[in-house]
């Protein structure tokens, strides 16, 4: 199916076509840059990842004296922080940059100053993890960079929003689409969470507690006001653009949108309920995200109806399969967060791996799968030629599937069998080997998920780099969809 | 939604007001949080909380991520099952008569942050100052996990332990030998086992009424404490 070139070029006037040259060729070098780095850190944490989750069981592994600072204590934040940073928002900025400028009509202008903020976000982010690993990490959970990098990176970042707006102010196109407001939301949140967090917690503290509780809301609000949008966002950009049609309805996209803005500042210290933050502020995050299952009902119901009838491109297209994941990924996300918000079932999730299930399933089930979706769409736009290989993309997805299904899973049930333990009233007086024996097992499943992860982000770091090469294929045959026969 | 600036004002207004009234004002009332001064039931003056952590031990503590592992949190009851656990808090008998307290804000005060952590891979470590007061037993638990619990998965700290030739009998804290060579703790080794003695978030605490950020009391007939939680 040539669904995605139908869209395109068949039926669009040259003037158009050319329009479209023009603001992908502005776009080009910032977004090829802010996309290649993203992915190579994928890869970077996706190694990152697999030695942490080596450690949580066999933490003899790499263990050599020379090799200290690999145990665990170190290199999960290392993981984490390569992942949000270094993969996470560089490659929302780029996904963000060419479909801001593609919706808006507007080319990118002075693309070496982008250039320039998306090089110092990587030096930040290469120094801040370098600095985790060698003893200087914050432990402020997401913020475990030194205090001296986060200036770095919010200069950097509100370089790169500016651009966004830039784009907006510039804009000539009629309507204001969608995915506009996400990304607008997305660029207008992040600065303003990102310096809140840091400047309450590392150089304005109010206390040692109510410093835990903000670094618990700068980690739920970091998903809800920026993950979320740039997936949500770009989701809503891919499905009526491959698909040829417009979203279902304007309202219920704009019940979701100014929903999720609402409620999301609310959430978060829920983390610690129980503790010693004042509880008002741990219920009242449970209660926004209870109620937030209506917004995220409202916008699964928009997807569904927009790609209703058309369910046989998820077989054929790259990006309709990704993003369709993906979307599908962000309900289970929402239903899973309300679920570990509440009190009772928190008792057996809390302060255990389930929380790592639960920031798979938004990091990357839902927000990076969508991340690839864009990635698989604009890339050929950008370098001039189509993905060198279906099968490469078929390996992408289905390993980065299995990998994801078995991390969730393993990481939901580590979690269980400790809550189980922790909770069972038999062990009151057990040192604590009962959590630990129990989730072994499951720990090691997650080892074997990464390995299926590192596989998948390796094939797609190549592919990538063949792209940005432009050593793809030159064809006027439309894109590189899945490899014939491959079924649903 | 066509204007900008009607957008950006409808973002500042409901993201604000929780950046504000969740974040912000209890940052600020927070920040007034000091020790209370209570009369306990002989007429003494006492202070909750009774001591401070050991903060150069908590620099160790924080640099090797030790709260990716363990928490410092005692949970109520509505939340988890902490109270009843044996030796998660002041009461080290073997059965104790009352359940651990749920941690409170002024536990934590006087230190930069507090580590409540994120996962428990090991123990809560709130009360590990009254649990475990033998230095030796840190040291050789912190070199050589394995070597007291065979199950465990914690990674070895060996790195903060500095190796030395054996002199006449060899040192009295070495944690173990290798050959004509034994390990003796270094500086952090040190500092961190003297932050994990002083870890003692369990003391005698007033019942204080709702919201605990009480103006610090500087004379006693005042200090009264408030009405039984």
């Amino acid at each position: 199916m040539n669904a995605e070139s139908t869209a395109e070029t068949n039926e669009v006037p040259l003037e158009l076509q050319a329009l479209r040259a023009g603001v992908d060729k502005s776009a080009r070098v910032p977004v090829l840059y802010f996309l290649t780095t993203a992915v190579a850190w994928l890869f970077v944490s996706a190694v990152l990842g697999f030695i942490a989750s080596m450690k949580s069981h066999t933490p003899e592994f790499l263990g050599l004296d020379c090799l200290y600072f690999l145990h665990y204590g170190r290199v999960q934040p290392a993981f984490i922080n390569a992942f949000v940073y270094g993969w996470g928002i560089q490659a929302g900025i780029g996904v963000m940059i060419w479909i801001m400028a593609r919706l808006t009509r507007a080319q990118v202008p002075s693309s070496k100053i982008l250039l320039f903020a998306g090089v110092l976000w990587n030096i930040g982010v290469t120094l801040g993890v370098f600095a985790i690993l060698w003893g200087g990490s914050t432990s402020v959970e997401w913020l475990e960079f030194p205090k001296w990098v986060w200036p770095l990176l919010l200069l950097a970042y509100v370089m790169m929003s500016v651009w966004v707006v830039l784009l907006f102010k510039a804009r000539t196109a009629d309507t204001v689409y969608i995915s506009v407001w996400y990304f607008l939301g997305a660029c207008f949140w992040f600065p303003w969470i990102y310096g809140t967090a840091n400047l309450l917690i590392h150089h304005f503290s109010g206390g040692a507690v109510i410093s835990a509780g903000v670094d618990g809301w700068f980690i739920s609000t970091l998903i809800l006001l920026f993950f979320v949008p740039v997936g949500l966002g770009t989701v809503y950009y891919l499905l009526p653009k491959v698909l040829g049609r417009p979203v279902h309805s304007y309202q219920l996209a704009l019940i979701g949108f100014w929903m999720l803005a609402a409620l999301s500042g609310w959430t978060g210290m829920q983390k610690y309920m129980g503790g010693p933050i004042p509880a008002w502020m741990t219920a009242v995050g449970s209660a926004a995200a209870i109620f937030m299952l209506i917004p995220v009902g409202v916008v699964a119901l928009n997807h569904h109806k927009t790609i209703k009838g058309f369910h046989h491109l998820v077989g054929a297209s790259p990006t309709i399969r990704f993003a369709v994941f993906g979307a599908m990924a962000y309900t289970l996300m929402s239903v899973v967060f309300a679920c570990m918000s509440l009190f009772s079932f928190s008792q057996l999730t809390q302060f255990t791996y389930a929380q790592g299930g639960f920031n798979t399933l938004a990091l990357y089930a839902f927000f990076s799968m969508c991340m690839f979706a864009a990635i698989y769409f604009i890339l050929p736009r950008i370098s001039g030629c189509e993905w060198p290989s279906g099968r490469m993309i078929s390996t992408h997805f289905w390993f980065s599937t299995y990998g994801l299904s078995a991390l969730v899973v393993c990481l939901f049930m580590a979690g269980f069998s400790q809550g189980f333990s922790v909770q069972n009233p038999e062990n009151w007086a057990n040192s604590f080997w009962g959590p630990v024996v129990k989730s072994g097992a499951w720990l090691k499943g997650t080892t074997v998920a990464w390995g299926f992860l590192l596989i998948s982000n390796l094939v797609f770091f190549v592919h990538v780099i063949l792209m940005a090469l432009r050593l793809g294929r030159k064809t006027t045959d439309g894109p590189t969809l899945f490899p014939a026969g491959e079924s649903h | 939604m066509n204007k900008l600036s009607t957008f950006v004002l409808g973002l500042v207004v409901t993201f604000g007001l929780p950046w504000l009234f969740l974040i912000v004002i209890p940052t600020l009332r927070s920040a007034s949080l000091g020790a209370v001064a209570y009369e306990d039931a002989d007429g003494n003056t006492k202070y909750f909380p009774e001591s401070n952590v050991f903060a150069n031990g908590q620099l160790v503590y924080k640099a090797e991520g030790c709260a990716n592992c363990h928490t410092q949190m005692i949970r109520a009851p509505f939340a988890g099952l902490d109270g009843w656990r044996a030796g998660w808090g002041a009461d080290q008998e073997d059965r104790p008569t009352e359940i651990t307290r749920a941690s409170r804000q002024r536990d934590y005060l006087g230190e930069p942050y507090a580590f409540l952590g994120s996962q428990r891979n090991g123990p809560d470590l709130s009360n590990v100052g009254y649990r475990i007061t033998d230095d030796n037993w840190h040291h050789s638990h912190l070199f050589d996990p394995r070597s007291i619990h065979p199950w465990s998965t914690m990674p070895s700290f060996r790195h903060l332990y500095e190796k030395q030739e054996i002199q006449g009998g060899g040192s009295s804290n070495a944690v173990a030998t290798d050959g004509d060579f034994e390990y003796v703790p270094g500086p952090k080794a040190k500092a961190l086992v003297q932050y994990l003695r002083s870890l003692k978030k369990d003391s005698a605490a007033p019942a204080l009424s709702s919201g605990d950020v009480v103006e610090p009391e500087a004379d006693e007939a005042s200090a009264e404490a408030g009405p039984d939680a």
